[in-house]
């Protein structure tokens, strides 16, 4: 029996390793997580209206799905104002995170530390140059200040409260926001551009790093009406839709003994873990919506996925190229999406924010966040404090899919002369994008 | 003059302190003119290994809070490797949202039973969360949910560039403390256990006005639309500015949202919880004994908004609690 434990994993959120046991010819990888995160632990108890505060230490886009299900639960409407500014504030979550993988992807073989002290010197060998690393943290920079317009605060936001929004914008906001907007686009195609230079033109893919396929694995995205949750197996067929508020009735949640992160998986199969196929998998996010089929209302996003389908080929795509350029369509998209919601006309408006008058018994609520498919329900008591609460997280939903990527790599490296840190290190740009 | 070499490590937390401080790349070109960042598992992927050798770390920014062994394994080695340690973010100083975990026992059904025994093995769980002052001597903190940019700023320019700064005396170091601000202009350390953040509460620096200091109703968060402009608290929301630490500006209460304490108490401040009590208690216009007691019965989880962010280091209540006192507590 042999051991091997390749830690710690660069740029994910929580801290994570793989570990590897062989023995006798037979090998298997473990992607663990190694913190818990213990979210009903932090809820219970607390009064509901707080829920929002709270759990964007999940991701950002937390904080909206939250509020949005105290809607559900206070029964009461957001005014036009409040949902265009809850829109605008997710299109900036959207472009921040995908921008600062894109970022990850094209530092991922140096060290950008140092790297920005030898600017100019070219030993490092990034596959993009200084110029573009800094244009695209630029553009994340400029994304956080307007999440810190629309949402208070950038990595967790607080003004989007049951009923609306916390505050009215006031004009310098809106001047700040378009030429955030302007120059937002001008950062993603940037980013495009660099994407294309190096990984769809060059010589990226044919010399190895993003060769990769996952093994095929259904996908799961919500529609854009967000009226039902489309499913499509390994082939690529549509599954029956899912109403979002039975996912919990479809969705599973396992936890094994040797990591802290839950499997998400189809209930209607019974429990086995990735290593026996990925049959009751589902892959959520930028690839998830890829697969499943979303067109973009706009015109450069919807040109880029065209071109992405005409190189790659019709969905279902399972390769790490495929992830990796949904990221960037989706940064577009959100680009133009910042471009199209940071008027003034769409961000003035009578009333931000309706306030309850009574309040139900449960409420749920989901949305894509940029990480894939999220939903909440809470249960309440009569004085409104949290009895019960399920939230299913895109962490979660990829567990199994990352589990698969890690034996894949572990396994591919197996069988040539790969080193333990070239190993270490194609893992964890494998796990990038999902 | 050598870099100073710098450790940046994050325990349990949520990856936004790290990012805060990756989005200081501004000024990294500078930054990095004076440092060299040794360890960062986050950013460069970075093994224990690379602490090996002999040579200290001059400033370790430590993020998240001790939830696990391992967490608490890194806590004292770092502090033994660092000569500087700073507890970067509200988890780190205070515990953080995790901390709020300490108020119920573990539920099984959510979190996956940890084994050292089976292959793989997983860091063992602690039944109570705390912060990295909980485990080791903290030399600075860096308080926020996370900290706010020109606090960061402010703390490398003091920490790690040695007066080799050439923008030291920049805004944000200016609205620091007299005592950090003058160390920063100065090149030397700040003195020891200070924290990069006001010193007065919050509501100095909020942008909303008091007015009557009186309110009549009290308020949950869903029931108001407050008015722009007038403190929160004086329309019956609670608010925490009063107890809290200023440094953020007021970023929660300019868009319409009450402060939930994450820059941990004021200066003057012994217990948040208290001061809230008190402070709520005097300023609530009550002519009759049963219309205080409705507006008392409207007070609802008291321990987990007072102490939303700090329960496991700043709640007067729980100092000194320990693991066994938390498992003797709940029972396990």
């Amino acid at each position: 029996m042999q051991y091997t434990v390749l830690e710690p994993l660069r740029w994910q959120d929580r801290p994570a390793r793989i570990s590897v046991e062989e023995a006798d010819g037979r090998l298997n990888a473990y992607y663990q997580i190694t913190v818990p995160w213990q979210v009903s632990r932090m809820c219970l108890g607390r009064p509901v209206e707080e829920i929002p505060r709270i759990l964007p230490i999940l991701s950002p886009a937390h904080h909206i799905v939250s509020a949005m299900t105290l809607d559900r639960l206070f029964q009461v409407e957001p005014p036009p104002l409040a949902v265009n500014m809850r829109q605008a504030l997710i299109s900036t979550q959207y472009f921040v995170h995908h921008m600062r993988k894109l970022y990850f992807l094209f530092c991922s073989q140096i060290d950008p530390f140092r790297e920005y002290h030898i600017r100019g010197n070219d030993s490092g060998k990034p596959f993009v140059s200084s110029r573009v690393l800094d244009a695209m943290m630029h553009g994340v920079a400029l994304a956080e200040e307007a999440a810190t317009i629309l949402g208070g605060r950038p990595e967790h936001p607080v003004s989007v409260v049951p009923g609306g929004v916390g505050r009215f914008l006031k004009p310098p906001h809106y001047e700040r926001l378009a030429e955030i907007a302007e120059q937002s686009l001008k950062r993603a195609m940037e980013a495009a551009r660099a994407f294309h230079e190096r990984f769809v033109n060059g010589s990226e893919i044919s010399t190895g790093i993003l060769e990769l396929h996952l093994e095929p694995v259904a996908s799961l995205a919500l529609s854009r009406d967000m009226s039902h949750i489309l499913v499509t197996d390994e082939a690529g067929n549509e599954k029956a839709p899912i109403p979002p508020e039975s996912v919990f009735e479809t969705v599973g949640l396992h936890f094994e003994p040797w990591t802290y992160q839950p499997f998400a998986y189809f209930l209607e199969k019974d429990w086995k873990g990735p290593e026996e196929g990925m049959e009751r998998f589902f892959v959520v996010g930028s690839l998830a919506r890829l697969n499943t089929g979303r067109p973009y209302d706009h015109s450069l996003a919807e040109t880029e996925r065209q071109l992405l389908l005409s190189t790659l080929g019709s969905p279902p795509h399972f390769s790490l190229i495929a992830a990796f350029w949904s990221l960037v369509t989706e940064l577009i998209d959100s680009a133009e999406s910042m471009k199209e919601q940071f008027t003034q006309e769409k961000l003035t408006g009578p009333a931000i924010r309706s306030v309850p008058v009574t309040m139900g018994e449960r409420g749920f609520a989901s949305m894509e966040s940029p990480e894939g498919f999220i939903a909440h329900r809470y249960e309440v008591n009569d004085q409104g404090l949290v009895q019960s609460i399920q939230v299913l997280d895109a962490a979660s939903e990829n567990n199994a899919v990352r589990c698969a990527i890690a034996r894949a790599v572990i396994e591919a490296s197996r069988s040539g002369t790969v080193e333990r840190d070239r190993t270490k290190a194609m893992i964890e740009v494998s796990l990038l994008p999902f | 003059m050598p870099k100073r070499r710098v450790a940046i490590y994050s325990a349990t937390g949520c990856s936004a302190c790290d990012n805060s401080i990756l989005g200081l790349h501004y000024q990294v070109g500078a930054f990095t003119g004076w440092a060299e960042i040794v360890f960062w598992p986050y950013l460069r992927g970075d093994s224990w290994q690379v602490l090996e050798d002999d040579r200290q770390i001059d400033v370790c920014f430590f993020c998240g809070s001790i939830a696990t062994e391992e967490d608490r394994h890194a806590a004292l080695r770092l502090r033994a490797a660092a000569r500087v340690l700073v507890a970067c973010g509200a988890c780190a100083a205070f515990g953080g949202l995790p901390g709020l975990v300490n108020l119920i026992p573990a539920d099984p059904t959510e979190m996956s039973t940890s084994s050292q025994d089976t292959w793989p093995p997983l860091p063992r769980a602690k039944s109570r969360v705390s912060g990295l002052p909980g485990i080791v001597p903290v030399d600075y903190f860096v308080p926020g949910c996370p900290p706010t940019q020109p606090l960061l700023w402010a703390c490398f320019q003091a920490l790690v560039s040695g007066g080799e700064s050439q923008i030291r005396a920049s805004f944000s170091a200016a609205r620091l403390p007299e005592a950090i601000s003058t160390a920063v202009a100065a090149g030397v350390l700040p003195p020891h256990g200070s924290t990069f953040a006001g010193e007065k509460a919050v509501c100095a620096s909020c942008c909303r006005a008091k007015e009557e200091k009186k309110f009549s109703r009290l308020y949950r968060g869903h029931e108001l639309d407050p008015d722009a402009g007038r403190c929160l608290l004086e329309q019956g929301l609670i608010c925490q500015g009063l107890a809290t630490r200023e440094g953020c500006g007021g970023l929660c209460t300019a868009v319409g949202v009450p402060c939930r304490g994450c820059f941990g108490k004021a200066e003057a401040v012994y217990d948040a919880g208290a001061k809230m009590v008190s402070a709520i208690s005097s300023t609530f216009d009550a002519a009759e004994a049963g219309q205080a007691s409705e507006m008392a019965a409207r007070f609802v989880d008291l321990a987990g908004t007072f102490y939303r962010y700090t329960l496991a280091e700043q709640c007067a209540l729980l100092a000194g609690a320990s693991e066994e006192r938390n498992d003797a507590i709940h029972g396990s």
